[in-house]
């Protein structure tokens, strides 16, 4: 199978972070990180465990603060004003490992609720859209059941359609496959392959390498909280630069 | 002795009542030494309490003061308002029973208990009016369970619950024309059972927002909180009681409030304290994810509390409430001490009356088994629930 | 074609924008709603008392109660309702209400770990006694509990004159007799020292208990609290020239003297207390020796323990550790509860300071001075709690 070649080279930038520091306390999570994702371009961020992944795509929808730098998503920039951020998390939706989908709403009150609430949407017009959404995660028949009842796989991409009825510009994803069952993990990676050839925008932290080949633009390689490599999927697993970036290619690849 | 900690798995065999008894009560020797003892212990109690009841005790008394062990001094011409309510509670508690319990058949032990309670309202004929509305009231309940199964929704029962709390409320205290009830005529276990709701209803708001407060990022808020809680909880109800006593008529700015207000307000604060540590451990129970993702989806923060983690923190400590209910329901007889006529208080009054001197024993256990049923029955049904919900997980 | 990073200045967010500013905002409009709050109240309660020509004041305590206090010492020293203030009557009512908390604990727990392991017994009829008992007090109020054993149980004993000694004792209607070492008239005071042994003790004991956790090595950390508990008071009772005498109650025409006599109201809220808080205690006694895992009881039983050793040596010290914070709960719940002394009529320090309001006419600072003492105990029992569960928690690596 062959990508579709994308071009991107006229997309304007909707997610540009410069300079960006981030401290726990004393420790120092995020160092000096410069990254732009273009509209529609699928960026995939691997590294080692604890090198700041997480922290970082935590930052673009304010789950966590940066204490340096800037951090601008379609234009508007990531500070202090509630305005400000309300917008961002309306265009931003966000998939995370552990699902978190709310275990005492049902699988459709689950998708509706935001819209309902946020965006004031009428409830048969919610529904009519979760529906369509569950129908395109490929679950339409779960819709009345509670998240408990479902597989892991299942709620993950209940998650993903919870994430998408806000209609968002950009996806956010943190290892959405890490806690599946080998056999649950296809399922979700389907999903998200269908997303981003619809156009999505996308920055997916994710070790699945046959996603990222298919998929990727671009492969953002963190470390010790530092952006140490960014290239296409093809030259990075190939010919990767730093020695840091083979080395732990070494390690997932297990030789 | 064995501790049942540690059982070898039984033979399978064909349990006679000789098996059955060597295994569980002449197992060994200190086994069997056990249960002789305790066996001696258990027929000296049940035969002096046998004795006293059926040859010694005077239980004229309950009859002769029932209207008043239950209502206190409510007139008597108000009564009916009593009944009603009885009534639509009854009437409810079937609906809503029903409307849970879809499909499932009655056991048979709620009919026999029925039957007995109406038998025993019809035969003893204690006010001459119980007699029939008792019966009524135990129809009511049966009715109401089978038109809960087929019409109602439980969510609807919910509702009609808040209506029914005001609108007994009300029709405790308004004036119809026909004279109205004031508080302080209110008496028995009726007093007992208003003290006991209106505490949990009214400290319900304030104990979750105190819950709220204390978890909540906002040190100062957070700080102040904590102080109230802490200090709350350091006190005995007792002097709660006291202070509200002597405070709330000095606040309000008038010496005759009336008593049971003042009551009201000190169980009040003294349960919204218990209640916000009890919510506090179901705020903590909710995974910091959920609050994540809610805020990705775009709520609010007041959103995120009030749709996506108070609803998980209350579940999660609806039996915890229900024992604290119970606590409360036991409570209320302190405000005998503050000279309230609840089924302590007017058992107190009926013994001093010259009629009924030297009754103590016939009033205290007859109002020992009304207090033991309600609270057992309460934390069975915390028991069942508590099941329930560990089910559903 | 709009590129999204070209960076317009940006105009500086409102205050009402701001979450960080909206988050003190928010706080401090709090902190003063809350202050206003209090202000009213103060103001309010002020404007009651002017009304009734009283003031919030406290210069009342420096002044003589002259009311009787049944009974009980200001932590030794005899009170003498003629001539000694108010300050000294509620020390009496303080150390009435530390003496039946005390007490209690002590007698509530041993009754309540024998329920709680009854609970768990194999033996049917046993345990379904224990579960009897611990329903009934668990369902019904303490009030109630405590007037029954006043009323109907206490006060119809039979009359002193009337009831025969056992083991030294008279327990008759006006209350408990029992042979105890006594001070005597002259002596100084032994009071202190009885809190100095206690100090003594649970610092030995905590000390101990930290040098087992650290080294790991078994150290009888218990045995040597409970042997500096007893070293002091013998030492004490001989430095302080023998305080004390052994004194047995010797029935006279009008009751008994010598020994420690108690009241009927003090036996009464005692043995209410006790039973009471021992059905709390039966549980939870019952669900720590049930979180301990089973394998500990094939283990114990594997290497040839019976079933009282394991019991004592294997399982509770395990199940202490889960009982522990409970147990605490139910500490603070009986010194609390002692409270309903109020209702029998033991001079306990509620009542002597209710009855003080009474008889000042404050009693609104009286019951301010309860609520307070009743707050520091209660921070007392929990931080006393506190420290004996970081000390004895397991070290976990
Ligand atoms: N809330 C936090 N407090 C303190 N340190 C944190 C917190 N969250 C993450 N860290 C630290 O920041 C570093 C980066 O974490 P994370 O972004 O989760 O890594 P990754 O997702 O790449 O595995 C880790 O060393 C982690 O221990
Ligand atoms: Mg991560």
């Amino acid at each position: 199978m062959t990508t579709p070649v994308k071009d991107l080279s006229n997309a304007p930038v909707v997610i540009a972070a410069s300079q960006v520091n981030k401290y726990y306390g004393q420790f120092h999570a995020l160092k000096d990180v410069n990254l732009e994702v273009k509209r529609g371009e699928v960026v995939v961020v691997i590294g080692p465990s604890g090198s700041g992944k997480s922290t970082f795509i935590r930052c673009i929808n304010r789950l966590e603060e940066h204490q340096q730098g800037k951090i601008m998503v379609q234009g508007i920039e990531l500070s202090n004003d509630v305005r400000n951020i309300d917008a961002i998390r309306r265009d931003v939706g966000m998939v995370f490992q552990s699902f978190n989908l709310f275990p005492h709403l049902s699988v459709l009150q689950n998708i509706t609720l935001a819209p309902m609430r946020v965006k004031k949407i009428e409830k048969s017009e919610a529904e009519k859209i979760g529906r369509q959404l569950l129908e395109r995660v490929g679950i339409p028949e779960q819709a009345d059941k509670f998240p408990g009842q479902l597989s892991g796989g299942q709620q993950q991409r209940v998650a993903i359609a919870r994430a998408l009825a806000m209609q968002p510009k950009i996806m956010l994803f943190d290892e959405p496959t890490s806690a599946l069952d080998p056999e649950m993990i296809k399922e979700v990676l389907d999903v998200m392959k269908e997303l981003a050839r619809s156009g999505m925008t996308m920055m997916c932290v994710t070790h699945e390498m046959g996603f990222a080949r298919e998929v990727a633009d671009r492969i953002v390689f963190f470390d010790k909280g530092q952006v140490v490599e960014e290239a296409t999927p093809d030259e990075f697993y190939h010919h990767p630069k730093t020695d840091r970036a083979k080395l732990f290619l070494s390690q997932i690849l297990g030789h | 002795m064995e501790a049942t900690n540690n059982p070898p798995p039984p033979p399978a065999r064909v349990p006679t009542w000789q098996l059955w008894a060597k295994e569980n009560l002449f197992s060994n020797t200190t086994n069997s030494i056990l249960t002789v003892l305790t066996g001696a212990l258990v027929i000296w109690v049940i035969s002096s309490l046998a004795i006293w009841a059926f040859t010694q005790a005077r239980w004229g008394v309950i009859p002769a003061n029932f209207r008043i062990l239950m209502t206190g001094s409510f007139p008597t011409e108000q009564l009916w308002r009593t009944w009603l309510v009885l009534i639509i509670v009854c009437l409810s508690s079937g609906l809503h029973w029903g409307s849970l319990s879809r499909g499932e058949k009655l056991p048979v032990w709620t009919y026999v208990v029925g039957a007995i309670i109406a038998l025993f309202a019809l035969v003893t004929q204690m006010g001459h009016l119980s007699g029939i509305l008792v019966p009524v009231a135990v129809i009511a309940v049966f009715a109401g369970y089978f038109i809960g199964q087929i019409a109602i929704p439980s969510r609807i029962m919910n509702i009609a619950w808040v209506v029914i709390f005001f609108g007994a409320v009300l029709l405790f205290t308004v004036d119809f024309g026909t004279g109205g009830v004031q508080t302080k005529e209110w008496g028995g276990l009726l007093l007992t059972l208003m003290l006991s709701i209106v505490g949990i209803v009214a400290s319900f708001p304030l104990g979750v927002a105190l819950a709220i407060g204390r978890t909540s990022n906002y040190p100062i808020i957070s700080a102040i909180c904590t102080v109230f809680i802490e200090v709350v909880r350091g006190t005995p109800l007792v002097v709660v009681f006291f202070i509200a006593q002597l405070f709330v008529p000095l606040l309000l700015g008038g010496a005759n409030i009336d008593p049971v207000l003042r009551a009201m307000v000190g169980i009040t604060i003294f349960s919204a304290a218990y209640l916000a540590e009890n919510v506090r451990g179901g705020l903590q129970s909710v995974p910091a994810g959920q609050v994540e993702a809610a805020r990705a989806v775009g709520l609010t923060g007041t959103q995120t509390l009030l749709l996506i983690v108070l609803p998980q923190a209350l579940k999660a400590v609806l039996p915890a409430l229900v024992g604290q209910f119970i606590g409360l329901f036991k409570d209320t007889s302190l405000v005998y001490i503050i000279g309230l006529k609840e089924l302590a208080g007017i058992s107190d009054s009926i013994r001093s009356n010259p009629d009924f001197i030297g009754t103590a024993q016939e009033l205290y256990f007859t109002i020992s088994v009304i207090y033991f049923i309600f609270s057992y029955a309460m934390s069975s049904g915390a028991r069942n629930l508590e099941k329930k919900l560990n089910t559903n997980r | 074609m709009s590129d999204f990073t070209v960076n317009a200045e940006q105009a500086p967010v409102p205050f009402y924008r701001d979450v960080k500013k909206l988050a003190v905002i928010a706080q401090v409009v709090f902190l003063l709603v809350v202050l206003a709050g209090i202000f009213i109240l103060i103001n309010n309660v002020n404007l009651g008392l002017k009304k009734q020509n009283l003031s919030f004041g406290f210069d009342f305590l420096p002044q003589t109660a002259g009311f009787q206090v049944a009974e009980g010492t200001a932590f030794g020293v005899p009170y003498d309702s003629g001539s000694d203030n108010y300050i000294k009557v509620i020390l009496v009512g303080l150390y009435n209400t530390l003496r039946i908390a005390i007490v209690g604990m002590v007698l509530a727990t041993l009754l309540g770990v024998l329920v709680g392991i009854a609970r768990l017994s194999s033996n049917w009829l046993l345990n379904r006694v224990a579960l009897v008992y611990v329903e009934i007090l668990r369902n019904t109020p303490l009030l109630v509990q405590l007037v029954v054993w006043y009323f109907i149980v206490v006060l119809q004993l039979p009359p002193i004159k009337e009831v025969e000694p056992v083991l030294g004792m008279y327990l008759s209607n006006s209350g408990l007799a029992i042979p105890w070492m006594v001070q005597k008239p002259d002596g100084i005071n032994f009071f202190p020292v009885t809190i100095l042994a206690v100090a003594a003790g649970l610092a030995v004991f905590a000390f101990f208990v930290q040098q087992r956790n650290k080294s790991g090595k078994p150290v009888p950390a218990g045995q040597f609290g409970f042997l500096t508990w007893v070293a002091v008071l013998v030492l004490g009772f001989f430095a302080l020239g023998q305080p004390l005498e052994y004194g047995v109650p010797i029935r006279g025409n009008f009751g008994v003297n010598g020994g420690l006599t108690v009241s009927p109201e003090f036996t009464a809220l005692l043995v209410g207390l006790v039973v009471y808080t021992s059905s709390f205690i039966a549980e939870i006694t019952r669900a720590g020796i049930q979180s301990v895992n089973k394998g500990q009881w094939e283990a114990a039983r594997a290497v040839g323990l019976g079933y009282s050793e394991t019991l004592q040596l294997i399982i509770l010290p395990q199940a202490l550790r889960v009982m522990i914070p409970p147990l605490g709960n139910q500490y603070l719940n009986l010194t609390k509860n002692s409270s309903l002394a109020v209702a029998i009529g033991y001079s306990d320090v509620l009542n002597v300071l209710n009855t003080s309001g009474n008889q000042s006419g404050q009693n609104l600072q009286t019951m301010v001075i309860a609520g307070g003492i009743y707050l520091v105990l209660s921070l007392t029992i929990a931080t006393l709690v506190n420290a004996y569960n970081r000390a004895t928690k397991f070290k976990t690596r």
